[in-house]
């Protein structure tokens, strides 16, 4: 209850119900509307970074047919994105702010499972406009997103996500230092081919090179030996800080919970959805206008997924062995971590990658300094968390894996790395 | 013969009467109202205790002895209730003026027993729950001998304080008296652990505890007695009896979890030993009830245990998780067994092995079951099957676990436990009918729920058959969850023309005065009935009664008796039936002679082969490949071709080995040594060899060596390419430019001269199409220059060879007698075929031959003469009946495939038909993880648990696949009959899995051929699992055609393993047979009638 009366007396004081805002608070709104529906359909972070790239970018892209406002494109900006001609798509009567969020339900329909959900809130919307008489601008802006949406589902089947289903399935590497399936579910390894997909940006991710993890060893005076160690202790501590900052930050999309017969999963967000929704706290708490907000979310999202696919290059590259298996077969049989490990290899670490690549774009948009309160994950039973700076947020994001024994320190460190210099990239690449 | 016409008649009595077999007996006029009515809230349901739904069990027995058997029920909350039976189906609740309700606590099994040795029944109650230790105590209810009892557990030192399920008096030492085994699970969930240490650990309440009678009390010798007692152990079921028929009582605890079965082999010396792993080739995963009785009428006992496998597509839609190989394999890798999700039924193959046959049974999936009884409740000689199931609330439903649990859980307030109490209530109870099978010959079974009057919907746990009016048949009585108790009144004996009734009531005078444990075998006939006398089966359910024989005679010949104490009793004199006898252990004793050992057997396994390698296989995982086939193609060698390369009567023969094994010919000298052939030395190891064949290529009179090879995954120009070896006096010379580059998975090759120009040529057919199943390949036919150099057939010319299918054995006769042979093909997904040439070409006459289109999954074909009327008989080798796959004319198994989702492999849609309806075979899981477009069609499993194909599917897509037909699956006799083939059935045994080797010897020199067999296949998917009942087979030839199966102990012939070939081989003394296994070593036995050759 708390939480709720915080997190509204925090959007009333930063908030003035202007016209402008309540479409940028309609454009918020709509993302996680969408979130839910991802998060109820069990999306794994990578897929998550996919669809979150695509709606984002379909709404910056239709917000800017505009003929009456700047462009802020980004599709000249990216790899193989189709060229059409604007002059094809008529843009007569349409409202495109109201376009703009017709775009990002359309898009999450084609990509998503549930997408009955997302027809649902659509027709509901439609029928706001029909008993307001505005039927003729509703479909006028439906149609636009329709014809631009024929052009982009060309694209989106070009990123060859239908074709992974040809890479074998992952087989476990022979070898202690190797990642292994993790209890409780043992669940095969998630997307190994993922780095095999489109990039947004960087044509080319793997030579973005990071530095390789410390070697396996049992031997007790090793790296691999003293990073296990530190998990363990931090694990084993039982601080309750470090635990409460290891749960903010968890974003498991299924968490299993087994209690004999009976099992189900809890769901959070994903790592990509919480930034996203940094991003979108941010934009409202600076007051920005919405063209803004639509093309910094599209760069956020973008960049998320880049740095997914680099990650995701990385860990089935490494393979490399989660600390929960190491720490058994090392130091101590019955060890549990405090979070439950995803199911895929452990170097580098995507929260960490992930986390620092958004928040170089969010601090060359925003600044060092910009305090704000996170309520991300309030619908997860967590609390709303200040952080005195984006970066400070990404930097507790990065080492809540170590607090949840999920992750080595290393993984962590260079992880942050990688993050940076991938958005670095980008930031260049579109001369932001 | 004249049994299945009695049989028929039989039957149709029972057809022809309205009256069902069994009538409901309503309580009203039983007064039998008993409910174990379960609470739930907060702090008691199924999650805070997992059990919370296994509901009570049911005793039978005779309390008073008055002659009439009782009735004793428990219920897990409210107090178990005694009912005293006053005849005619009416009842008398006696539980206060008793004492025998119970205490607080939760109470689970009943098992009733003369514990001190008085002559009077007496109650063993078992507690568990999530409480206190002291309200675990189990009860003993010693009955005073006037219907009341009193508790005296504490007393005689068995107030076990586990988790009890159920407990078991038996002797276990032939001391006597009874002994006690309790059998216990653990309360915790064990999802995350490190196996190794918890197996080392003693745990006295989860673990399970024995108890030897000393007389005055009882003394806990689990681990002297070697009894399993780790936190792992999940008991749900427990048969104490003797299954190795060695006269003491041997155990089959049934574990839940990941925890294997446990069988444990009486020492004879106060110990046991669990051998589970070694006579069992894999068991049920999460074990609930068992019995353990003859079915098959063998004299040996069968064991049947229950799992959790529904019956419905539908049911099996929203359970089943994908398969998971990693988890698997870290199941074995932490010393667990071989455990898959379905109802097993173990059939005793009198040697120390089992066959597991309970699909071949049809008995193998009953949804959530808990209470098993074999019992020939038609009285026509042969055992039934009555299951119970249902389950408190759909919990493993998939839906609730990936979607609504969440869903719910983000709306509700309170504590954990209230939320959690929240969610549960809105799961449906699984209310189920219960199912009773009737045997038909040949361990056959068929539900008869509904035809027997047995088909209401609820939740049943225990159950018991007991003759409760004293008519001769098995009443039976069901314990509910939630709802009053099942009584129905069996109507056999009223209607029965066909068999008699043999009552027989066993008595000791000594402390064991009901002798449980006991034997008795009757003969009658040349049939052979065997019960065991023994109080505990099923689940959680315990009776005493008298042993109710049905024979199909008027009399029986004689009745063999082993009595618990290890004595014996026969009466041999001819008793009329029906008949009651009630037998001492002190009568008709006789002394136990020694088992005949057996002078007759076939074959002898000769000593081990050191000059043979083990076949090893691939690492290959097929199913990350293509994760929607139904087993790997990649390990099927290895294989032996055998000839007589220098005509000196001594066979040389080569083994085709996979990639990286060293291949060789080898032959087999006077000492009966495998030795290296000296001519042949083969450098490249690279080849995947799957065949070869020995044929004169260059017209020179000796025989050259043309190998075939192919792979399934990995397919590159090394390891598919065939090669070609001309014999140049003797020394095999590598000839790579006699034969063409081609890189064709193949399968089999054999020399004819196909093109009648006087030279062999050669037909080399293919299997598969690498990492593309099931896409038909392209066979060769490879045309001789005369001088031994091949070159493809003009495609042109040879239309009708080039995709005939998926080519898995070739074979060569004259079928026309028009002086040119025939070509016989087998494969899979197809028909025999048989090609003809005439007009100068090769055409497709398979329908000259075969007058219905009988499409399997054929292996191998072997021809041979078995009525010696000259003309050649084929013996067709195919996937078996014993898996998930059940195919007949009119329900097929299909598979659809085409390259769905354009990732330019081909995607095979599996289907089955499902109680008359086809559905595809793929979890929603596995189905949209091959096909990511359909994620969105079926966002939930619900919605795609009535998916049929073309719901699954757009027009297009459907017009775009190819479809496969596979409708007959078992091992067949084509019998040459005027030259049509009309097929034969061969004995059940083998169609208890796939067959994949065959041989033809006369093994008993009678002059007709008997048939040698070998099967197996372990490498199929996760949910079809091992398929490993058969350990060779050897059928032997009546002289008229018509074949019996002798068993291992009989016939010498008994190998584990996926047999892939069996060769005859020769020296100048004796014949062998050598049996090439997957992934294994060579065996060699001698063929024992070739002695004096």
């Amino acid at each position: 209850m708390t939480n709720k009366l915080i997190c509204f007396f925090i959007f009333n004081a930063i908030l003035f119900f202007t016209k402008a805002q309540n479409r940028t608070q309609d454009y918020a709104e709509s993302l996680k509307k969408i979130t839910d529906v991802m998060v109820y359909d069990v999306t794994s972070p990578v897929a998550a970074s996919r669809n979150y790239a695509y709606i984002c970018l379909v709404a910056n892209e239709i917000y800017n047919l505009n003929p009456n406002k700047t462009p802020h494109h980004l599709s000249r900006k990216i790899n193989n994105f189709p060229i059409y001609k604007r002059t094809i798509l008529s843009t007569d009567s349409v409202n495109f702010n109201l376009a703009v969020i017709i775009s990002m339900y359309k898009t999450a329909a084609l990509l998503l499972p549930s997408q009955e959900r997302l027809h649902n809130i659509l027709d509901s919307l439609k029928n706001k406009y029909v008993i307001a008489g505005k039927s003729q601008e509703f479909f006028a802006s439906q149609n636009l997103v329709d014809s631009f949406l024929t052009v982009f589902t060309e694209y989106v089947k070009s990123d060859r996500f239908q074709q992974l289903s040809k890479y074998p399935r992952y087989t476990p590497h022979y070898g202690a230092g190797y990642w292994k399936p993790t209890p409780p579910a043992y669940m095969a390894a998630i997307e190994p081919y993922w780095w095999q997909l489109r990039p947004f940006f960087n044509n080319n991710l793997k030579h973005i090179k990071t530095k390789p993890p410390a070697p396996y060893s049992n031997d007790k005076k090793s790296p691999f030996y003293q990073l296990c160690n530190e998990v363990f202790e931090v694990v084993n501590s039982k601080d309750t800080f470090k635990q409460n900052i290891a749960d903010f930050w968890d974003c498991n999309p299924y968490k299993m919970n087994q209690m004999g017969h009976v099992e189900f999963g809890t769901k959070k967000i994903t790592p990509g959805a919480h930034w996203l929704h940094i991003t979108t706290i941010l934009c409202l708490q600076q007051n920005l206008e919405l063209s803004q907000m639509i093309y910094i979310h599209a760069i956020v999202a973008l960049t998320l997924a880049d740095a997914f696919i680099a990650t995701w290059y990385e860990k089935y590259l490494t393979n490399r062995v989660r600390p929960e298996t190491a720490i058994r077969a090392l130091m101590d049989p019955h060890w549990k971590p405090y979070l439950q490990s995803p199911p895929f290899p452990e170097y580098v670490s995507g929260h960490s990658v992930i986390s620092h690549a958004a928040a170089i774009v969010l601090q060359h948009v925003f600044g060092d300094t910009i305090g704000f309160y996170d309520n991300s994950e309030t619908d997860y039973g967590l609390p709303i968390k200040y952080f005195s700076s984006i970066r400070a947020a990404a930097n507790e994001a990065a080492i809540s894996r170590l607090y949840g024994g999920i992750h080595f320190k290393d993984a962590i460190e260079n992880g942050r790395v990688l993050g940076q210099k991938i958005s670095k990239k980008i930031l260049k690449k579109i001369n932001f | 013969m004249k049994l299945g016409l009695l049989t028929v008649f039989f039957l149709m009595c029972f057809q022809g009467f309205s009256q069902a077999l069994f009538t409901k007996i309503p309580s009203d006029s039983s007064n039998l109202k008993f409910i174990n009515t379960i609470p739930e809230d907060p702090n008691l349901n199924i999650i805070t205790y997992e059990y919370y739904y296994n509901g009570g069990g049911v005793a039978a027995a005779d309390f008073n002895n008055d002659g009439l058997i009782d009735l004793y029920f428990t219920a897990n909350w409210l107090p178990n209730r005694l009912f005293i039976n006053k005849g005619n189906f009416k009842f008398e609740d006696i539980t206060i003026a008793s004492g025998t309700g119970g205490r607080p606590g939760w109470k689970t099994g009943v098992s009733v027993a003369d514990v001190n040795g008085d002559g009077w029944t007496d109650i063993y109650v078992c507690y568990s729950g999530d409480l206190d230790s002291n309200l675990r105590a189990n009860q003993l209810y010693i009955n005073n001998g006037n219907l009341t009892f009193t508790d005296q557990a504490a007393h005689y030192g068995i107030n076990d304080k586990g988790f009890s399920t159920q407990a078991v008096f038996f002797d276990f030492d032939q001391d006597n008296d009874l002994d006690l085994f309790v059998l216990n699970h653990n309360i915790k969930d064990f999802r995350n652990f490190d196996a190794a240490y918890m197996k080392k650990i003693y745990d006295p309440y989860a673990g399970d505890q024995f108890y030897e009678n000393l007389g005055t009390h009882f003394v806990n010798i689990t681990q002297q007695a070697g009894i399993i007692a780790n936190p792992l152990g999940y008991g749900l079921g427990i048969v104490a009896c003797d299954i190795n028929n060695d006269g003491w009582q041997d155990i089959y605890v049934s574990n839940d979890y990941v925890e294997q079965d446990y069988y444990y082999i009486n020492n004879h010396n106060k110990t046991f030993t669990e051998c589970l792993k070694s006579q069992f080739g894999h068991v049920s995963n999460f074990s609930m009830g068992l019995d353990i009785a003859d079915l098959n009428n063998d004299g040996w006992n069968d064991i049947l245990t229950l799992d959790m496998l529904p019956e419905s597509n539908h049911r099996q839609k929203l359970l089943y998780n994908p398969d998971n190989y990693e988890l698997y394999q870290n199941m074995l890798d932490n010393g667990f067994y071989h455990q898959l999700m379905r109802n097993m039924l173990h059939l005793n193959n009198k040697n120390g092995s089992f066959s597991e046959i309970g699909q071949f049974a049809n008995l193998e999936h009953t949804d959530w079951s808990w209470s098993v009884l074999m019992a020939d409740v038609n009285q026509d000689g042969f055992k039934d099957v009555f299951i119970s199931n249902g389950y408190g609330r759909d919990v493993t439903n998939k839906d609730f676990v990936k979607f609504y649990a969440n869903e719910r859980l983000k709306y509700l307030n309170g504590t954990l436990n209230e939320k959690y109490f929240q969610i549960l209530q809105t799961i449906q109870p699984v209310k189920l009918t219960n199912y009773i099978y009737q045997q038909n010959d040949n361990l056959k079974f068929k539900n008869k729920a509904s035809e027997w009057g047995l088909s209401d919907s609820t939740i049943s746990n225990g159950a018991a058959f007991a003759d409760l009016d004293n008519d001769g048949d098995l009443d039976l009585i069901v314990n509910n969850l939630n709802q009053e108790t099942f009584l129905y009144k069996n109507n056999a004996s009223k209607h029965n023309q066909y068999s008699r009734v043999l009552k027989i009531i066993l008595k000791s005078h000594s402390k064991n005065s009901d002798a449980l444990g006991s034997k008795v075998t009757v003969f009658a006939n040349n049939q052979q009935y065997t019960l065991d006398h023994i109080a505990v089966r099923g689940f959680q359910s315990s009776t005493i009664t008298p042993l109710l024989f049905y024979i199909p005679n008027q009399s029986c010949d004689s009745i063999h008796i082993q009595w618990a104490n290890g004595n014996m009793s026969k009466l041999y004199h001819h008793v009329m039936l029906p008949q009651s006898l009630t037998i001492y252990d002190t009568m008709y004793l006789v002394t136990r002679s020694p088992q005949p050992l057996n002078d007759k057997l076939y074959l002898s396994q000769s000593n081990t082969l050191p000059a043979l390698p083990k076949h090893q296989n691939s690492s290959t995982n097929d199913f990350k490949i293509q994760p929607l086939i139904h087993t790997m193609f990649s390990k099927s060698n290895p294989n032996i071709i055998s000839t007589d390369l220098n005509n000196d009567g001594i066979s040389e023969f080569y083994i085709c080995l996979g990639e990286h094994q060293t291949k060789h010919i080898y032959t087999i000298d006077n000492q009966q040594n495998i030795v290296p052939y000296k001519g042949f030395k083969e450098k490249n190891p690279d080849f995947n060899d799957v065949n070869a064949v020995f044929f004169d290529a260059d017209n020179d009179g000796d025989l050259d060596l043309y190998i075939v090879c192919g792979v399934y995954a990995n397919p590159n120009q090394f390891n598919q390419q065939d090669r070609f070896y001309e014999n140049s006096n003797g020394t095999f010379v590598y000839k790579p430019k006699a034969i063409p580059i081609e890189n064709l998975s193949g399968s089999k090759a054999i020399a004819y001269d196909f093109d009648q120009d006087g030279d062999e040529d050669l037909f080399v057919g293919s299997k598969l199409s690498p990492e593309n199943y099931p896409v038909i390949p392209e066979s060769l036919l490879l045309l001789n220059n005369g001088k031994g150099q091949f070159k493809k057939a003009d495609p042109n010319t040879f239309t009708e060879f080039r995709y005939i299918g998926m080519i898995e054995d070739l074979a060569l006769e004259d079928l026309n007698q028009d002086g040119i042979k025939e070509l016989i093909v087998a494969g899979q997904w197809m028909p025999l075929k048989i090609y003809s040439f005439s007009n100068k070409i090769w055409q497709d006459v398979t329908n000259q031959y075969f007058s219905t289109s009988i499409s399997g999954w054929w292996s191998k074909i072997a021809l041979v003469d078995i009525d010696n009327d000259h003309n050649l008989d084929i013996i067709a080798t195919n996937w078996g009946t014993n898996s998930l796959f059940k195919p007949t004319f009119k329900e097929p198994i299909r598979i659809y495939y085409a390259d769905i989702n354009k990732d330019s492999f081909m995607d095979p849609i599996y289907t089955q038909y499902f109680q008359g309806q086809e559905f595809p075979m793929a979890s929603k899981d596995e189905l949209t993880d091959q096909l990511s477009f359909l994620r969105q069609k079926f966002p939930n499993y619900t919605a795609y648990a009535d998916a049929q194909i073309q719901n699954i599917f757009t027009t297009a897509q459907l017009n775009e696949f190819k479809i496969l037909e596979t409708n007959f699956l078992e091992t067949t006799l084509f019998e040459n009959s005027h030259g049509k083939f009309l097929p034969k059935s061969l004995p059940p045994q083998v169609n208890y899995a796939p067959i994949t080797a065959v041989e033809i010897a006369d093994l008993n020199n009678d002059g007709f051929q008997d048939i040698i067999m070998g099967g197996n296949i372990d490498n199929n998917r996760i949910r079809i699992g091992k398929i490993d009942a058969l350990y060779g087979l050897i059928l032997i030839n009546d002289t008229k055609g018509n074949f019996v199966v002798s068993p291992a102990n009989e016939s010498g012939f008994f190998l584990k393993g996926n047999i892939k070939t069996l060769k005859k081989l020769y020296n100048k003394k004796q014949e062998f047979i050598l049996v090439g296994i997957n992934d294994d070593f060579f065996n060699l036995f001698t063929i024992l009638n070739t002695h004096d050759k």
